[in-house]
């Protein structure tokens, strides 16, 4: 069974790639101790994702799936949920296309 | 509205993009406008600290009721040798800037590489003008119109240019 996780995400600007690598690293971190998990992201103090974040976001959580974790965001801003679905959207449809 | 100046070493551009946020987001803007200063100031400081190598970075904003400056320059290594770093094999600085306005990437993964290009569509949206100086290049971009210019003395690193006016506009429909 899988248990749940919370992680509260402190900073208000998530720019660059490196904010989405420590968040990586915290949470494999996490799975060392014990794995097969599913975590919450706390996005409530976030008020800003560049798009350079949200893309090495995605290929974390991506990343993290295959190691059988499981990343959830929680209190994203409507905007910051927006931008993150149009991201992921366009990455999906890039991958389509680039996909034999 | 906004006047900001400043010359920034290029380890200080973390906490340097923090307070030109808190800067920006202190005046009001017509719907998406903010979004649109705080995407393209942010992907071109990614664009830096991704590529650049720069020790240097400068950074001008002046927006006032109608109108929106915003110029950001680096002294790295140009657009040319960063693809060439990568096994990538732009002609010349003309060639180089106009892979990085097609979204032409200097890394290896998908998505990666639509800093300028995006920024070009947005501007594109708000009818504005997008100037890019590498090298020995410069492009002008205005009216669906593209001109090249030869930059004599050349620039070193890069220099983004981008011209509005103020105006409400759908964001998150225009950014691809």
């Amino acid at each position: 069974m899988k248990k749940k996780h919370s992680i509260a995400i402190l900073k208000k600007y998530l720019i660059f790639r490196e904010d989405a690598r420590k968040i990586s690293a915290i949470i494999q971190n996490e799975n060392k101790k014990e794995r097969n998990k599913t975590f919450y992201l706390d996005f409530s103090k976030t008020n800003f994702f560049s798009r350079s974040f949200i893309d090495e976001f995605l290929n974390m959580i991506d990343d993290l799936r295959k190691k059988k974790s499981i990343i959830k965001t929680i209190n994203l801003k409507p905007q910051l949920e927006k931008f993150l679905k149009r991201v992921e959207k366009r990455k999906q449809n890039i991958k389509k296309e680039t996909t034999f | 509205m906004i006047k900001y100046e400043k010359k920034i070493n290029f380890q200080n551009i973390d906490q340097e993009l923090i307070n030109i946020f808190k800067k920006i987001e202190s005046s009001k803007f017509p719907k998406g406008f903010l979004d649109f200063i705080n995407y393209s100031v942010s992907e071109l400081f990614v664009n830096i600290k991704e590529h650049s190598k720069a020790e240097i970075v400068w950074i001008k904003i002046d927006i006032n009721m109608k109108n929106c400056f915003i110029e950001i320059s680096d002294n790295g290594i140009g657009l040319r040798k960063s693809y060439l770093l990568k096994k990538i094999y732009p002609k010349d600085d003309f060639v180089a800037i106009e892979f990085a306005l097609s979204g032409l990437s200097t890394k290896d993964s998908q998505e990666r590489g639509f800093g300028l290009y995006s920024i070009k569509k947005l501007v594109s949206v708000l009818k504005g003008e997008m100037i890019v100086e590498s090298g020995l290049a410069k492009i002008i971009i205005k009216d669906n119109q593209t001109i090249s210019q030869k930059i004599p003395k050349g620039f070193q690193g890069v220099k983004t240019i981008l011209k509005t006016s103020i105006k409400a506009f759908d964001f998150y429909k225009a950014v691809e």
